[in-house]
């Protein structure tokens, strides 16, 4: 009985020293999101050139009450969702993008997430992108389970545009908005030097 | 001895997280203490999921008006696993009111704690507060990203707030 709460104790503490600073997927992701949509071109662009007359005030579904700014806040709070997400969300400036994922997660961890289908820890960088060396000339792969990336904004975009149903339309416009935000998130994480350092 | 010891842990653990009764809240004006009819409540528990590496979900949104004593009534959840709710309550013409940030700073709110019965006091929207930052803020604390769909009252209620805030944000990027 007094070794399993030796042994219980020391795995508890474990997991204690090994908690990362991260920003919070509730509260700081989106709000630091929606300071910088604010700040980009945005609103503008979606009233000159995509005729969303209310920009980014434009509900999604249209007779809904989510707007384009709760679409990106999703996105940003989501892309930590299933956890194991968050093992792809490092990168080490010093290493090719192809060796910079986290290398030192804890087993326990890591285990895990390859049970849940999380084996391969990419770099934030190829995460995003898909690239696995800088772009424009850096080859590229397909992550299996990656389904919120860059690459798959722009496919939900251009399903959003050229769609025969306005239903479809406004799903993948959401579907856009909600990537973009996961992207966001992804390069909110690169300012947090835990996200950026050797490993976590 | 064993049993009892247990079940001592137990109560505490339960006494002291995860465990909400039903809440009926007044709300009332700040100044005057006179009730506000309408006001939109909304009270969202969240569950903070893994180990080393963590998130955050939704677990249990309730959205509740106040009657014309400024009563609403939320159930509680019994559940050790989540976390402290989020409180927020909104009428036109007033600042919104949080459980853990205060507008305009984003101060936190040390002065509420769970209990049966609460009297949320609104203040009255002042002139130099900027629409803006307010309806950035409501968006803030209601998580207006998590659980879309289900928080249709309060964004209902804030719509015409939303009008004025872009209004002034569109001025600004001018």
């Amino acid at each position: 009985m007094k070794g399993k709460i030796i042994f219980l104790n020391i795995v508890f503490a474990l997991c204690l020293s090994y908690s990362t600073f991260a920003f919070d997927d509730v509260d700081t992701h989106p709000r630091i999101t929606n300071k910088a949509i604010e700040n980009t071109n945005l609103d503008n662009y979606l009233i000159q050139n995509l005729g969303l007359k209310d920009g980014l005030k434009s509900k999604l579904p249209s007779g809904g009450k989510d707007s384009i700014v709760d679409w990106l806040k999703k996105g940003s709070t989501e892309e930590d969702s299933p956890i194991c997400r968050a093992s792809n969300h490092f990168h080490n400036p010093l290493k090719f993008w192809d060796q910079s994922g986290v290398s030192d997660q804890l087993s326990l961890i890591s285990g895990w997430c390859s049970l849940t289908g999380y084996s391969t820890k990419y770099s934030n960088a190829t995460w995003a992108t898909g690239h696995l060396s800088p772009a424009p000339n850096g080859s590229k792969i397909t992550i299996s389970g990656q389904e919120m990336s860059w690459d798959n904004a722009k496919e939900y975009y251009h399903l959003a545009l050229t769609s025969q149903s306005s239903t479809d339309r406004e799903t993948n416009f959401a579907k856009t908005f909600q990537t973009l935000g996961q992207v966001i998130h992804l390069i909110e994480d690169m300012e947090v030097l835990d996200y950026v350092r050797r490993g976590a | 001895m064993k049993v009892r010891l247990y079940a001592l842990i137990i109560f505490l653990l339960f006494g002291t997280i995860g465990c909400y009764a039903t809440i009926t809240g007044t709300v009332v004006d700040s100044e005057t203490e006179e009730p506000i009819e309408g006001a939109v409540v909304l009270v969202e528990w969240t569950k903070t999921k893994g180990f080393g590496l963590t998130y955050t979900e939704s677990y249990k949104v309730i959205e509740a008006i106040t009657d014309k004593e400024g009563k609403a009534t939320v159930s509680g959840v019994f559940n050790p696993m989540v976390n402290p709710p989020d409180i927020t309550i909104y009428k036109k013409g007033y600042v919104a009111w949080n459980n853990k940030f205060i507008f305009p700073n984003y101060k936190k709110r040390k002065d509420f704690k769970w209990q049966s019965e609460y009297v949320f006091k609104l203040e009255r929207f002042k002139p130099e507060y900027t629409y803006s930052e307010h309806w950035d803020f409501i968006n803030d604390v209601i998580h207006s990203g998590i659980a879309l769909g289900k928080k249709d009252l309060i964004k209902s209620a804030i719509e015409w707030e939303e009008d004025k805030a872009f209004e002034e944000k569109r001025k600004r990027s001018k």
